[in-house]
């Protein structure tokens, strides 16, 4: 069964549409004109949405915010994302949520800042560096082994030519 | 002082090394830091190097690899922390809780309970009006950016050319490619992914 916001993409009731991206109204909004910018296809997590396609919800989130900006004269947005069950994600679609802000709109988001002891942070620190060096690590292998696939297509596309013109 | 002179803005400064500050990523678009005043351990400022004051104003190209990297950071962090999921924020403009003249993208480790305010209220709206908001807004997004197809988009659902069970996957694939099983997720179990 196709999920709430897959449903919405069926209907055809969407504000803007890319090529991988589309934008509804949120349907109980947190203020007037609440939009959701969402992969057309289904992802239940930001770490699922694969890059090509979170590429093309960036230019829609900020086209959407200038676009209420102007039809709803709004003074600001957020943008938000809450990914995750412990971020309080509660739809299994992954969402971008771009929220008109107006003086008195009830609206307030923010955190008490926290402090943590520095040999804490330091260790934290590494650690995080450690995970992005791994990271950047396999993404450098799979952009290797990508090109080699390209490579490999490519000299089939030649012989393929050669082939062709080796017909009379 | 006029902070949108880069030589005044503190952000700027961040990006010209000119500050003190615990730098965690860099690439050609931006810098990663820890936020001085976290909203809970991780907490990352993911810093435009170009001075914009708000998201409207970063060109496409930029704000795709400035969303890309937010992803990363975002799954460094949950790697890091074994988190239970993160919130990706930005304030544009003062009404937004704007508080630099220099757009940043928050990302911050969250897990239930925390107590971060970044819970996105629900209020039921009156149809007709909602309907009015979205003839009003797409009409707007129309005349800005050039239409698009507003008819029954059926064939979109199954962009790709896929129609298999494939659209709503217990397993997604991240982009380093390292499988997750969604309703792991959902039982915050997260940790076991190291």
């Amino acid at each position: 069964m196709a999920c709430f916001e897959c449903n919405l993409v069926e209907k055809g009731s969407a504000i803007a549409k890319e090529k991988h991206a589309s934008a509804f109204l949120h349907v109980l909004p947190a203020t007037i004109g609440h939009t959701i910018v969402i992969p057309t296809r289904h992802y239940p997590i930001l770490e699922g949405v694969p890059d090509e396609a979170f590429e093309n919800l960036a230019p829609l989130t900020k086209k959407i915010s200038q676009v209420l900006f102007d039809a709803l004269e709004c003074q600001g947005t957020n943008i938000l994302i809450n990914n995750g069950t412990g971020a309080g994600q509660d739809s299994s679609h992954f969402m971008i949520h771009v929220l008109p802000r107006r003086e008195g709109d009830g609206l307030h988001f923010g955190w008490r800042p926290q402090s943590f002891p520095e040999a804490y942070l330091n260790q934290f620190e590494e650690a995080l560096k450690t995970t992005l060096q791994e990271s950047a690590k396999v993404e450098q292998h799979h952009a290797v082994e990508a090109l080699k696939t390209l490579k490999e297509t490519e000299s089939t596309r030649t012989y393929q030519i050669h082939h062709l013109r080796r017909i009379p | 002082m006029d902070e949108n002179l880069p030589q005044n803005c503190f952000f700027c400064n961040v990006v010209a090394g000119d500050v003190g500050v615990r730098k965690v990523y860099e690439d050609q678009v931006s810098i990663a830091v820890l936020d001085s005043q976290p909203a809970s351990l991780g907490h990352i400022l993911l810093v435009p190097k170009q001075h914009f004051t708000v998201m409207q104003q970063i060109e496409d190209e930029t704000l795709a690899k400035l969303f890309v990297t937010a992803k990363k950071l975002s799954h460094a962090l949950l790697r890091t922390l074994k988190g239970e999921g993160t919130s990706i924020f930005i304030a544009n403009g003062t009404v937004a809780g704007q508080k630099t003249p220099h757009v940043l993208v928050h990302i911050i480790p969250r897990k239930e309970g925390d107590g971060i305010g970044l819970q996105i209220p629900k209020n039921k709206a009156d149809p007709q009006s909602l309907e009015q908001t979205r003839q009003s807004v797409a009409k707007k997004y129309a005349e800005m950016f050039g239409s698009h197809e507003t008819g029954t988009e059926g064939k979109s659902v199954t962009e790709g050319g896929s129609d298999s069970q494939d659209d709503h996957p217990t397993h997604v694939k991240s982009s380093d490619g390292e499988v997750m099983e969604f309703s792991k997720i959902k039982r915050n179990d997260w940790g076991t992914r190291g």
